[in-house]
């Protein structure tokens, strides 16, 4: 059986889609079996999206001001 | 195959309205919806093209990308969305910038190892059971200011070639082989320094969930 390590190190190679079916059949068994890894799994995607919420970073209101006016003067052409 | 479905990465991209509105909108001028846009997808633009191409010249590189984008809307024939367009164009743009200024995208080898991983005895096992968290979703995890700064102090002290390839792909939402285009890097590559930071963030959380501490 594949071990809880390996499992780890393909995290997110599952996750992605780029197991063969056999891996991934493999995968999915060590997941039934195994709540460590599971709780992995799980915890994987949840940081992934964390990653996907983390840029909080506000647009500097001059950068703001020079596009807007780049937007109303090439619309209007 | 991408079976992930990133989720949008900041709470004001709910605000706007849907894909075929937003870019009729856009070109019938709507200036009120343009400022809710370039507000809406400056965070994950300003993290691509930070990642690429470093602090010191990421807004000069994002706003280069808003001009050409703006410039080329009317000709945006929608094969992707506007984000997708607008955050590949910031990659394209950092990565030129890059070129100028005789730097290079830096992806060194891969050179850490797994073999030795304190999480695993010499079988591979776990060595302590793997706990659950306490809070199930990412946006209640997040809601923690302590934790919320951990994540980000550790996001920004992941090495560079781990930093680029996670943030084109998990920020930027862009497909691994655009990814490997842009950074100049094979796809096995690639996707050993994704993982590598995904689970160093995984390792920090659980760290977090554990002790309380950073």
């Amino acid at each position: 059986m594949l071990s809880c390590k390996k499992l780890i190190e393909n995290g997110s190679e599952y996750l992605e889609g780029d197991l063969s079916r056999w891996e991934r059949f493999k995968y999915k068994f060590h997941l039934f079996m195994c709540k460590s890894c599971s709780r992995y799994i799980l915890q994987l995607k949840q940081v992934i999206s964390m990653i996907s919420l983390s840029p909080k970073k506000k647009i500097p209101q001059d950068m703001e001001d020079m596009l807007t006016k780049e937007f109303e003067e090439s619309m209007k052409k | 195959m991408m079976t992930i479905i990133v989720e949008n990465n900041s709470m004001s991209d709910k605000n706007l309205p849907e894909e075929s509105e937003l870019i009729q909108g856009l070109l019938n001028n709507n200036q009120a919806l343009f400022s809710k846009v370039v507000k809406a997808y400056y965070p994950s633009m300003y993290s691509v093209a930070y990642a690429i191409a470093g602090p010191a010249i990421a807004d000069e590189v994002v706003q280069e990308a808003w001009v050409s984008g703006i410039r080329a809307l009317p000709k945006f024939e929608g094969r992707s969305k506007l984000k997708s367009w607008l955050i590949r164009i910031v990659a394209n743009e950092a990565k030129t910038r890059l070129r100028k200024e005789s730097r290079s995208v830096s992806l060194e080898a891969v050179n850490e190892s797994w073999a030795t991983d304190p999480r695993f005895d010499n079988r591979g096992h776990w060595n302590e059971t793997n706990s659950e968290w306490d809070n199930a979703s990412p946006d209640e995890l997040l809601s923690a200011n302590e934790l919320q700064e951990c994540f980000d102090k550790h996001l920004e002290l992941l090495p560079d070639n781990q930093k680029q390839v996670l943030n084109l792909r998990d920020v930027g939402g862009m497909d691994m082989e655009e990814i490997c285009n842009i950074l100049e890097v094979s796809s096995s590559n690639a996707r050993v320094l994704l993982h590598r930071a995904r689970d160093r963030m995984q390792q920090m959380v659980a760290h977090f969930q554990r002790t309380g501490q950073c």
